[in-house]
Formats: structure tokens, sequence, C-alpha cells
């Protein structure tokens, strides 16, 4: 007996079986990963306290109230960037257009985050061995 | 007599699948708990060649030895491979008593992998993790590595049980 003859002693129903869980769990894979993908989604931080959350998605400006006036942000083609800001040296407008990571104004004490940003740090949920 | 060789070959068996499930054990895996279930090839062949209440003890006392063994006896772990093997064990049975020509010993390994890796997510689920999304998440890869390893169990169950067939014959 031999790994050919096996193979082909396995039954119609055996292929059938394997075939479908095989074809079953890639559906479901691709599937859950469509449902449960974390849209990309923008935290807007200000003195501390988050202020907004917006969808990277979609186009949008937004006026964010700092500790020393109106910073404007713009959103546009899932890239965000501020537009206007009272600080003095700018350094958040220089850094132009972003996709991922943050872009912070110290001076103005605003934070705006892409994706997750969390005050606690990172948070362990299940711990398993 | 025949009462006694059976116990004979319970014990040779459990033993068999003791060895098995621990040297497994040893094995470096991606993520805990998901290994190959090499052991399960013993529970099929003595599902195959004595019966179900044989593979059922084998089943037993493989999953209490080799808990004792990987000192996590009590624990989930434990539980989680008792309840994955007992359903793996009955649905393999069920299987075989109920259509018994429809699939070959492939075929009803990947079925008792299948139940085997149900079971234990449903076990962990209630018992560790508590939160449904990373499960439903993570069960489908589940089921998919099982699917894989029940289809080469099941070809090396089958290999061992022709083999064992052949000798059993004469006597």
């Amino acid at each position: 007996m031999n790994l050919h003859q096996i193979v082909r002693n396995t039954t119609k129903a055996d292929r059938i079986l394997i075939l479908f869980l095989i074809i079953f769990c890639f559906s479901l894979i691709i599937f859950f990963n469509r449902i449960f993908s974390n849209k990309p989604s923008i935290h807007i931080y200000s003195e501390g306290k988050e202020v907004y959350i917006l969808s990277l998605n979609e186009n949008n400006q937004v006026n964010i109230k700092g500790r020393l006036g109106i910073t404007t942000i713009e959103i546009k083609d899932k890239k965000v960037r501020f537009i206007s800001s009272p600080c003095k040296n700018k350094l958040c407008i220089k850094q132009g257009w972003k996709d991922s990571g943050s872009i912070i104004c110290l001076p103005n004490n605003v934070i705006v985050s892409i994706g997750e940003y969390r005050k606690g740090g990172i948070e362990i949920d299940a711990i398993t061995k | 007599m025949t009462q006694l060789q059976n116990k004979y070959q319970i014990a040779l068996l459990s033993a068999f699948a003791i060895g098995i499930h621990s040297i497994e054990n040893l094995l470096p895996s991606p993520i805990p708990w998901l290994r190959f279930g090499f052991a399960n090839i013993i529970t099929l062949i003595a599902l195959y060649i004595y019966g179900f209440r044989a593979a059922f003890t084998v089943t037993l006392i493989r999953t209490f030895i080799s808990s004792l063994i990987n000192g996590t006896f009590p624990g989930p772990a434990y539980l989680m491979s008792l309840g994955g093997g007992i359903a793996a064990t009955i649905s393999m049975w069920l299987i075989i008593y109920l259509i018994p020509h429809l699939f070959s010993a492939v075929g009803i390994s990947v079925i008792g992998a299948f139940f085997h890796n149900t079971i234990q997510i449903f076990i962990a689920y209630l018992l560790l993790i508590q939160c449904l999304e990373p499960v439903i998440l993570v069960s489908p890869l589940i089921i998919l590595a099982g699917t894989i390893a029940g289809t080469i169990n099941g070809i090396v169950a089958e290999f061992v049980i022709a083999n064992l067939k052949n000798q059993l014959k004469p006597t």
C-alpha cells in the first residue's frame, strides 16, 4: 500500500468534503477580513482631550481651538495636513501631507493622529500561554 | 481472554498516543495549541480496528496522562484537549456507524479534526477569551489548518490501518 493507492482509495465524498472545507474557510477568512478591517480614522486631540474622530476617507476641513488660537486642518485623498496654525515655527504645517502616524503642534497643543491613539498606551486584552 | 487482550491493546494504543502527543508538544509552533494532532491517528486506528469503546477509552487516557505530563492537568488547556478529543471521537464514530462506506479514513479524520477544532474554539471562548470578534476572526484559520492536518493524519491512518489489517488477518 503506497501513497498513490491511498489517494486513489479516497471516496468522492472525501474529496468533496475537503474541497468544501478549504473553500469555505478561505471565503470566511476573506469575508471576515472585509467586515472587521479597521477603517482608518483620524483622532484629533486638543489640550489633552479628544475633540474629533473623523474618517480618513471623507474630504474635510476642520477648525480646532487650541491653547493659542484656531488651527485648521484639511483631510483630502486619505491624507491630512495642517493648513494654518497660530504657532510660531509652523513646524506642523511644514510636515505637509501625512497618511500615517501623527502630526503634533506643541505650542497650540493640538495632536492629529491617524489610526489608533490610546492615552493609556498599548492595551492588552488577553495573554495566553 | 478477549477482554484481557482488549485491555492490552488499549494500553498499547494509549501509550502510543501519549508518546506522540508529548513529542508533538515539544515541537515549536507559531501559535500555542496549533498542532498537527497526530494523536488523532491513534484514535482513528482504535476506532477502525477495535471499535468505539476502545477509541473512547484511549482518548480519555491519552488526554488525562499527557496533561499530567505537560503539567496542564486541571486547567483550561486540559479541558480543551478533553472536550476536543471526546468530540472528535464521537463525531468520527457516528459517521462510521451511520454512513459506513461514504467516507474513507481520510474523510473521517477531516471530520474529526473539524469537530475537535470547533469544540476547542467553543471551550476557549467560554473559559479564556469571552470576546466574540477575535474568535470569529481566528476560527476559519484554525479550521483550515485543521482540515489540512486532518487530511495528512487521515492518509497516515489509512496507511497504518491497511498494514495492521493485513497483519491481523492470519490470526
